[in-house]
């Protein structure tokens, strides 16, 4: 059956051919079209439930109706008009029109659609080229294109789902899409549609250029600067005054605000420029908003602003992402958020060159990179700022003000905020001086470089900042500004960081002019090479903070508030100004190599400053309490003993350790020490070190140096000491002095781990775990580390030298007097010629 | 009455007589042993002894000696600036020398004043000569005198020795 309907199908076509080749010329050709008719439900009538009239425009008196031969509804293709355009009675060429009016004849909904012809043997019209009857629909998705005209949209219905300006499409469309095609649109634009997705064919593809228009204003009056925007996306009209689920992407918005028609009544401009203050694009009181792969340029206000809709009773944004935009030379903040609540996105944007001239005459800039803000104290902005790249914007990089908890700032690279004196990389605020209001942040591994300062924290609490590389730059001001603030903030982490190529200070810490105070804070492991006045300076009343690991190296003298009386000069590592506060105390940093003291306290109370390294075995120099010292000097009021002579890497103690107790853990060291039995408790100290302490021999490429020290064996019978991360070929030596390296006597391995078990018959023995650790430094001289250079030192010295014991590293260190790196008889005679007054200093040491 | 007066003078005579023999007898004994060096407790404590300057034509001679040093013994010793003073001697010409495995590390003798340091490396003396001092003499009865303020001696152990006398008599250690 089916054979024979073809070999007729055929038979008919080779007809045709054959016939129009030898003179049927004049005969219309037949050429069925195909018309999809539906309403508005997307239903299309039954078989029999239409009727339709089909004419050529050209020749309107010839009309075909259902009923017309090799014509009908239905009844070839379920849903479709068939209009045979041979049977019109007149030759029909390619590009004549056919219109088509339909009625339902149930109904009475009526439809027409005129449909333009080709030479093809037939033509479909599916939906939503088809015909709809009864009342039209939006169009779910619409199509934008400045070069649409009425007779060229393409597949698209020309003033249905086909625009020449962005806003008709908008203003058509029914949630879903408006497609913007490449191409030049001068029109403000108010997007308050719900679900609708905007989007253009890109970055100076699609460019929506506001040059000389009269900026759209969406309520009047006083709050229409936020109701103005070169895109404005704002829930102000709806019911719930929420615009939700919109996404605005792939376009160039600028010139916003620029040359309007003047004079017209909602002319904004507060900082004077001649720029009317119009965002670029505005999100206000929006909900699941997303703006990607946008740049603003040139605005009179923020290039992207979020934040609220004036007039309306609920005033915030929430849901909000902005990513990969770029946002450059507008006059305020490149993207500004304000009024928000909860999680807000911000990644992978760039946002640079956004400032001007601050009318305030003691300011110089306005304008920020990323600024956000939450509603109030009750609704706090939280989120993720991430991959952004903010340079050289009139005032500050990233900034955090008002009400905001629980914002991640990670991986961003701000840059050359040095227009404005009181520029800032990263700046995060409380209102009202409140750091409950500025709390629970992490800035991590920023590149936060050339700007006045680096990081600042005013009024925060409970925020890390760490893995960030800092670097300053005061620009035309003079220097003197920190690379990281922590003002008035309290149980904040720092640790980590890198600072270097500083224009001022490295770290400062101190209580804000209103009183605020920073305390409890912890500075660790960060390392600040450079740095002028000082490298951690302590102001103003901060008390109780703890400053652990950090390396300080290379500060250069600076005088501050020259002329005043109270003029201060300093180039210290760490400076504790006469009006700090108590309980500060540095532990494991390493403070050598500044120009000016390793510490200077100027409070009258003591400082707690043992166990750091000042750059030499023989500990830092104090005129009466370590003459003998070659390292950094300190003042008075230091309590710098015991120190070390050696940087560590990680200093892990246990004052209180008994059997039974869980393991004390070096982490970073990744060696743990457990008292397995005893009778009573002990001190346990493990140490990680960079480089063999001193005169400690090296055991080689790949050797790192652990350091496990017990202050009681007599209360210990057995420890054992685990090394993790190792291999099943890994062995652990211990440095016996006079003996040398040798391998720990029982050590077992498993899944990584080695276990190196010690009691007093092992090697090493219990009590070879004790004595100072390993990189504890001592004064020159005072080789037995008794804190007094007398005739048992001459004697350990004269040991030494004749090899009757080795000695440890800090006592070769100690006893080489002459500084010529060996210990022999010379050193041993002039020790005595110290002692005995023959002498009144020793070589490299100060005066007695 | 009178007997028994008169006898009883005379038993009282007898026991006198018997009494003094007894301790004639204990206090000969107590001399024995004090000689023997067994007694005085004196002689029991650390003491660092500086001999009378041995006089030989115009070269004279001190030795410095010790006895009964705790810790092992003494191993070190610093004489401080001023610690030992002089007299009729020339300072130019004072040599110093550690004796017993005492190495001198330094010393300084100008005017009338002198010091010194030595150390034993490796071990400590418990009683013996430990540095030997000559000089020539300028003078009638040359003296050496050790201001004892002035003296740090530490043991084998290398702790100090803080307790400890200081004798000048050189016939102290010959006996």
């Amino acid at each position: 059956m089916n054979y024979r309907w073809r070999l007729i199908g055929g038979i008919l076509a080779l007809a045709i051919l054959v016939f129009g080749a030898v003179g049927w010329a004049d005969v219309p050709l037949p050429h069925p079209v195909y018309v999809h008719v539906q309403n508005g439900s997307g239903v299309s009538p039954d078989n029999g439930d239409l009727t339709f009239e089909a004419w050529l425009t050209k020749a309107p008196a010839a009309v075909l109706t259902q009923s017309s031969f090799d014509c009908d509804y239905g009844g070839f293709i379920l849903g479709y008009c068939t209009v045979n355009c041979g049977n019109f009675g007149i030759e029909w060429t390619a590009g004549d029109v056919v219109h088509i009016e339909v009625e339902q004849t149930s109904t009475g909904d009526v439809g027409t659609g005129e449909f333009t012809l080709n030479n093809e043997n037939l033509q479909f019209f599916p939906y939503p080229s088809g015909i709809i009857i009864g009342p039209i629909p939006s169009p779910s998705e619409v199509w934008v294109d400045d070069d649409y005209t009425s007779a060229s949209c393409g597949a698209h219905t020309w003033g249905y789902d086909a625009f020449v300006t962005i806003q008709e499409g908008i203003d058509a469309v029914s949630g879903s899409t408006v497609n913007v095609a490449a191409g030049t649109y001068p029109e403000y634009i108010h997007i308050t549609t719900d679900n609708l997705t905007v989007q253009g064919a890109g970055i100076d593809q699609s460019i929506i250029d506001l040059d000389g228009l009269l900026p759209y204003w969406h309520y009047p009056g006083n709050g229409s600067y936020a109701s103005r925007a070169g895109v404005l996306i704002s829930g102000y009209g709806s019911p719930d005054e929420i615009a939700e689920g919109v996404t605005f992407k792939g376009f160039t918005v600028k010139n916003a605000g620029l040359n309007p028609p003047t004079p017209y009544t909602e002319y904004i401009d507060i900082y004077a420029d001649g720029q009317d203050d119009v965002r670029g694009i505005g999100v206000h009181n929006g909900k699941d908003i997303l703006i990607q792969n946008c740049k603003v340029e040139n605005s009179g206000g923020p290039g992207i602003s979020v934040g609220k809709a004036r007039l309306t009773t609920l005033v915030q944004s929430e849901d909000v992402t902005i990513t990969s935009c770029v946002s450059i030379n507008n006059s305020e903040s490149g993207i500004s958020v304000g009024s928000y609540v909860g999680a807000i996105s911000i990644t992978n944007n760039t946002s640079s060159n956004n400032k001007r001239p601050h009318p305030d005459a003691d300011r110089e800039f306005s304008g920020k990179g990323i600024e956000i803000s939450g509603r109030n104290s009750s609704n706090l902005i939280s989120g993720l700022i991430s991959g952004n790249t903010c340079s050289d914007n009139g005032y500050q990089g990233i900034v955090l003000k008002n009400y905001s908890d629980g914002v991640v700032i990670e991986n961003n690279t701000i840059t050359g905020h040095s227009f404005d004196q009181d520029g800032a990389g990263i700046f995060f605020y409380g209102k009202s001086s409140n750091p409950a209001y500025d709390q629970n942040h992490i800035i991590r591994n920023n590149t936060v470089t050339g700007n006045i300062r680096g990081i600042v924290a005013y009024y925060a609490q409970n925020c890390t900042i760490e893995g960030n590389t800092i670097t300053t730059d005061s620009g035309v001001f003079p220097v003197g500004q920190g690379g990281i603030k922590l003002d008035g903030a309290n149980n904040m982490l720092v640790q980590n960081n890198t600072l270097s190529s500083l224009d001022g200070i490295g770290i400062k810490v101190q209580n804000t002019w209103n009183h605020v105070k920073a305390y409890d804070n912890t500075i660790t492991g960060n390392t600040i090479t450079g740095a002028q006045f000082a490298g951690i300076p302590i102001w103003g009343g901060a008390h109780d903070n703890t400053f652990e690991y950090n390396t300080i190296t290379g500060t250069t003298e600076l005088t501050f508030w020259s002329g005043q009386a109270y003029e201060e000069t300093q180039a210290d590592g760490v400076f504790i100004d006469d009006d700090a506060g108590t309980s500060n105390v540095f532990h494991y940093n390493s403070i050598h190599g500044n120009a000016g003291d390793g510490m200077e306290n100027q409070i009258a109370t003591e400082i707690d400053a043992e166990n750091n390294n000042w750059g030499s075995p023989t500990g830092p120099y104090h005129p009466t309490l370590n003459p003998t010292g070659l390292g950094d000097s300190v003042s008075d009021n230091v309590d710098f003993e015991p120190w070390f002579g050696a940087e560590t890497g990680s200093v892990v103690v246990d004052p209180d350790v008994a059997p039974g107790d869980p393991p004390v853990e070096n982490p970073d060291a990744g060696v743990s020490v457990t008292i397995e039995s005893g009778t009573g408790s002990t001190a346990v100290t493990i140490a990680e070190y960079s480089s063999p302490p001193p005169d400690t021999p090296s055991f080689g490429a790949g050797a790192t140096y652990m350091d496990v020290q017990i202050s009681n064996p007599g209360n210990v019978t057995q420890l054992s000491i685990t090394f993790e991360n190792m291999t099943a070929s890994t062995v652990i030596y211990f440095y016996l002095p006079g003996t040398g390296w040798i391998a720990c006597s029982n050590q077992t391995y498993a899944s990584g781990t080695i276990t190196v078990t010690v009691t007093d018959s092992t090697v090493p023995t219990l009590a070879q775990l004790t004595g100072t650790i390993f990189a504890g430094g001592s004064a020159l001289g005072n080789v037995n580390g008794d804190s007094v250079i007398d005739v048992l030192d001459v004697r350990l010295c004269l040991q030494i030298a004749t090899g009757f014991i080795e000695g440890t590293g800090a006592q070769r260190a100690s006893a080489d007097v002459d500084g010529d790196g060996d210990v022999d008889l010379t050193d041993a005679q002039i020790l005595a010629e110290y002692i005995i007054g023959i002498r009144t200093a020793l070589p490299g040491g100060g005066s007695v | 009455m009178n007997y028994l007066d008169k006898g009883r003078k005379g038993v009282i005579a007898v026991r006198s007589r018997r009494v003094v023999v007894a301790m004639l007898a204990v206090g000969l004994i107590f001399a024995l042993t004090a000689c023997m060096g067994g007694w005085f407790t004196h002689e029991q404590k650390a003491t660092l002894i500086i001999g009378q300057p041995a006089i030989s034509g115009n070269r004279g001679e001190v030795l410095i000696s010790v006895t009964n040093m705790p810790s092992q013994g003494l191993a070190s010793i610093a004489i401080d600036d001023q610690g030992i003073v002089t007299a009729n001697i020339d300072p130019t010409s004072v040599k110093v020398e550690g004796l017993n495995g005492f190495t001198l590390l330094a010393s300084e003798f100008v005017g009338i004043y002198g010091c010194l340091a030595a150390a034993n490396p490796t071990s400590g003396s418990v009683g013996g000569t430990i540095i030997k001092i000559t000089f020539e003499v300028t003078g009638a009865d040359p003296t050496f005198t050790l201001d004892k303020t002035k003296v740090s001696i530490g043991s084998a152990l290398n702790t100090l020795i803080t307790t400890w006398d200081l004798n000048i008599d050189t016939s102290y250690y010959a006996k």
